[in-house]
């Protein structure tokens, strides 16, 4: 099967389609949201390449197609920070996205940014999806070798092992599940956002650092809580092979000093005896 | 646990938050922050999911063929391997891919061995595929390998399902014209009386007529030659007493050499295999006596049961998988295999939760010089003995100084002296009151956060030097270097858990090659891991010729010369070629034999690939070889395989030669039709009749 009948194929799979269908679906609603949301040629211009670029990443399959989405995003606010047309924050172009969008008693405008997270969600999910089902799913691994199709001079050479995920295991249910989580999580950044937004101070640092400062120690010490948790629950599950080598190991980095003093002189005095005894 | 695709997800996103928070651009926060939730929630579960499934996972395997599961497998014949993997818990699983690993003793004919998708209770994932044994030995199904993902691909694990079971790979049934019967026989025995054993007994078959001596029974008179020649004639029959043979099969390191099942050791068990089943099927009795360079490792006395050639047929499977093992090669040469090996099928005994190594323990606590295996001295000339002392005195300083001076002394006063050197000048401004390099406030948010960045790209340049530079010969040979220091430490401790070496044992190992070696070596032969040591040691010498294989063979014919109970037949299949000069014990057993009126017979193995011995075309390889051009790499190898064959040919004349000059035989098994040619001979040694003691 050549390379192109075999995309052309995988295109034809229902459960690639309703991936394709989600991802366009959410494209254009971020498109949408975009141009309504923008003002001037130069946004508009950029507003085309985002366009673009979301296409690559649905029908050319452009894996880096959900980072250069978010890049462009904002880009030309980003241009007008750096030219200094615009002072930041931006409080005179969007008042209403300043507020906590979620929240706000505008609900118009408010839900038109909760509308762009989940379309944002829906697109990075599904291109993600998309690229488990048609490029691959699994890390690849150098040590996992095939052997290509032969080249135009016959040779065949070997390639690293691709695997996907076959797509007759999608499920219209996965689907379903991915689109009423979607909410779930977009409500929840609202909220992130809306305590990130809050005027904290301490230590007499300004507000900006002071939310900074507190939001990464929040989301460093949940992290660690939460895996020490998870490292107690894996320790509860352990076969006795690990057991057994983890009191081993333990023991050995108590005693390494003393332990590797021993059995280097045992070395040195075995390879003397041997040497010793092998006839010149 | 977090991808590449992951993590580039998640630094892009982090890294746009943090533009947004400090650029004040909501939007782009929001929505950062919104993918941020969902990728640490996703994480969170995907970890979550994977510890429930844990413990849940039930594998089972079959292998069977048409008639149903079996327990051993025959070589040349194919069978169907199922796995099933069931959910024995109460949610599906997450994303599996099963990877079912092959044997190396077998081939994959049809049919795949890995699948993907979810099980869930009920609902098992299975798969099948068809294997074909191509050589006697043994066939280790280990497990399978679970690669889990969640469906986005951002994280993965990996896990490996051990479920080790071994199948012995029975050499090939085949009949007396070496044919390989499609259908297995459970009796090959002929009728009786078909035996054409040429000596007087109490058979059915004449054999010769002679006088009437006193005693002969009435019934043996043969009355017509007796009116005849008007004297008593007694008819003498053919004896039905089967003959005794005993195969004695070399399986030391020489016979080792190669790959398993693809060796002379591999040849030599097909030969004493389908040797075995023709002597059983004339009703004679097969034993098999196994040796290696050590000792006799099994000796079976000849027996005629069924259960007797099933038990050489499994102990010749047993010993065909035997693999070539040294302690004198390095750990360098063992460690990478021996590490993958076990980081595919013991992921979870090298994690780093079991099995740790401190990164800095490589900087602290490096090999020793002093237990590590230098090349040794040759003193014979002053030529090949002042270099090699050189290279070895340079070498050893090197790993002393390396040892002691750069990484305990050197090293780290440079990184203490670069990593301080900002404070040190930040200090030395603040106490002589510079204050023009100074800010008026220090601690000023404008100043703080770009010197705070600054500073920390300061202290880790060295890291990014080393990122960026690793694929540099220097950095390359010290990340190697490191790596493998820490691959070692893995491997002793888990070495040393799986065979009980105690809590010592760690260390131990990792201070005394020989030792780490020789269980390597036992750990890759556990799991018939094919590995090809090298073949010459430290000073040159090749390791695998087992000259003290002749003294154990010696004795072990000598022993079953002493307990023979009638003129028997000894087949030594072993290996003897350029040992001409060693020779003495065994020709001495041998001559002790036929003086007992035995008969001995050698079968030798031939390497693979090499031409067979013919004297004329040995002369012809000679003529050629003494005015041969090389011109490029291909024809200087073709050359150097003609002056091996040529080499090995001429050792085997030799051996020819000597065995000859006491009347014993020495066969060739290389070529495909040899166990019909030796079970000519032995039908040839047969009807020449036999001495009577």
């Amino acid at each position: 099967m050549s390379k192109k009948t075999d995309w052309r194929t995988l295109y034809r799979e229902p459960g690639v389609q309703m991936y394709l269908v989600l991802c366009l679906a959410a494209l254009a609603v971020i498109v949408f949201i975009q141009v309504h949301r923008k003002v001037g040629v130069g946004s508009q211009f950029l507003n085309v390449v985002l366009m673009i670029v979301g296409l690559l990443g649905i029908i050319a399959r452009l894996r880096p197609a959900p980072v250069f989405l978010l890049v462009l995003l904002d880009l030309d606010f980003v241009f007008q920070l750096i030219g200094g047309l615009i002072e930041s924050p931006v409080p005179n172009l969007e008042p209403g996205w300043r507020e906590p969008l979620f929240f706000a008693s505008r609900w118009s405008q408010e839900g038109e940014g909760l509308l762009l997270c989940l379309a944002f969600l829906a697109y990075c999910a599904g291109q993600f999806r998309l690229q488990s089902l048609m490029n691959h799913i699994i890390p690849r691994d150098y040590r996992r070798t095939e052997e290509a199709p032969p080249g135009k001079d016959g040779q065949t050479m070997l390639r690293q092992v691709r695997w996907k995920r076959s797509a007759s295991l999608v499920r219209i249910e996965e689907v379903i599940v991915l689109l009423v989580g979607l909410p779930v999580f977009a409500v929840a950044g609202q909220i992130c956002w809306y305590v990130l937004q809050q005027p904290t101070e301490f230590f007499a640092l300004p507000s900006l650092v002071s939310r900074f400062l507190l939001a990464s120690w929040v989301l460093v010490g949940a992290v660690y809580v939460i895996s020490s948790l998870l490292g107690y629950w894996r320790t509860t599950q352990m076969s006795p092979e690990q057991a057994t080598l983890m009191m081993q190991d333990t023991v050995w980095h108590a005693t390494r000093g003393e332990q590797r003093y021993l059995n280097r002189w045992l070395a040195w005095t075995m390879i003397q005896q041997k040497e010793q005894e092998e006839p010149q | 646990m977090i991808t590449a695709r992951g993590w580039w997800f998640l630094l892009v996103v982090v890294g746009l938050l943090s533009v947004s928070v400090c650029a004040g651009l909501p939007v782009l926060g929001v929505v950062t922050l919104t993918l941020l939730v969902w990728f640490l929630a996703s994480l969170l579960l995907f970890q979550v999911r994977l510890r429930l499934q844990h413990g849940q996972l039930v594998l089972e395997r079959e292998v069977r063929d048409e008639r149903g599961p079996v327990q051993s497998l025959w070589q040349e014949m194919s069978f169907v391997v199922q796995v099933q993997l069931h959910n024995d818990g109460v949610l599906p699983t997450l994303y599996l891919r099963l990877v079912d690993r092959v044997p190396f003793g077998v081939t994959k004919i049809a049919g795949e061995s890995e699948i993907d998708g979810t099980t869930r209770p009920g609902f098992p994932l299975s798969l099948k595929y068809h294997i074909h044994c191509t050589a006697p030995g043994q066939a280790r199904f280990e497990g399978v390998a679970l690669h889990v993902a969640d469906l986005q691909g951002f994280f993965y694990a990996r896990q490996f399902l051990r479920l080790p079971q071994v199948y012995r790979v029975l050499p090939a049934l085949a009949d007396v014209q070496g044919h390989i019967p499609t259908v297995k026989r459970h009796n090959l025995l002929p009728s009786l009386g078909s035996h054409r054993h040429r000596r007087a007994g109490s058979g059915s078959e004449l054999l010769d007529l002679r006088d009437y001596l006193p005693g002969d029974p009435p019934k043996t008179i043969a009355w017509k030659v007796t009116a005849r020649r008007d004297r008593l004639i007694t008819k003498v029959f053919e004896s039905e007493v089967p003959l005794r043979c005993t195969f004695f099969v070399d399986t030391s390191q020489s016979v080792r050499v190669g790959a398993t099942g693809d060796n002379a050791l591999a040849r030599l068990v097909e030969i004493t295999a389908s040797l075995c089943q023709a002597t059983a099927g004339r009703r004679d009795l097969p034993g098999v006596c196994l040796f290696d360079e050590a000792s006799v490792t099994t000796y079976l006395r000849p027996a005629r049961s069924p259960r007797h050639i099933v038990q050489i047929m499994n102990r010749l499977a047993e010993a065909a998988m035997l693999q070539p093992a040294s302690v004198e090669v390095s750990v360098e040469s063992v460690l990478p295999l021996a590490y993958s090996v076990a980081e595919e099928l013991y992921p979870d005994l090298l994690n780093r939760h079991v099995n740790h190594c401190p990164w800095w323990l490589y900087f602290w606590s490096p090999r020793s010089p002093a237990t590590m295996r230098l090349r040794p001295l040759r003193s014979r000339s002053s030529r090949e003995w002042l270099w090699p002392m050189l290279r070895r005195g340079l070498r050893a300083s090197w790993l002393w100084f390396r040892q002691y001076i750069l990484y305990r002394v050197l090293l780290p006063v440079m990184l203490l002296l670069y990593w301080s050197l900002p404070i040190s000048i930040l200090i030395w401004l603040l106490l002589s009151q510079r204050q023009p390099f100074l800010p008026r406030r220090l601690f000023e948010i404008d100043f703080l956060f770009p010197a705070l960045l600054l500073l920390l790209l300061y202290w880790s340049l060295p890291v990014w030097i080393m990122i960026l530079a690793r694929r540099t010969f220097l950095f390359r040979w010290f990340l190697d270097e490191r790596a493998h220091y820490r691959w070692r430490k893995q491997l002793a401790a888990l070495l040393s858990m799986r065979y009980e070496l105690g809590p010592g044992g760690t260390a131990s190992l990792l201070e005394n090659e020989e030792q780490l070696v020789a269980y390597m070596q036992r750990f890759l032969a556990e799991h018939q891991v094919p590995y090809v040591p090298p073949f010459y040691g430290l000073q040159g010498e090749y390791l695998f010729a087992a000259p003290d294989k002749i003294e154990v063979l010696s004795r072990a014919l000598l022993h079953a010369v002493a307990r023979g109970k009638d003129n028997e037949l000894f087949v030594l299949l072993v290996d003897l070629l350029e040992l001409e000069d060693q020779l003495e014990p065994l020709l001495h057993a041998i001559k002790v034999a036929l003086a007992r009126h035995h008969q001995v017979m050698i079968v030798c193995p031939w390497p693979p690939g090499l031409a067979v011995p013919d004297p004329k075309r040995q002369e012809e390889l000679e003529a050629r070889l003494l005015g041969a051009p090389v011109s490029d790499v291909a024809e200087l190898r073709r050359l150097l395989m003609q002056m091996t064959a040529l080499r090995m040919q001429r050792a085997y004349g030799r051996l020819r030669r000597t065995f000859g000059k006491v009347g014993v035989s020495v066969l060739c098994a290389a070529q495909q039709d040899s166990v019909q040619l030796i079970l000519n001979r032995l039908e040839r040694l047969r009807r020449q009749g036999w001495r009577v003691r």
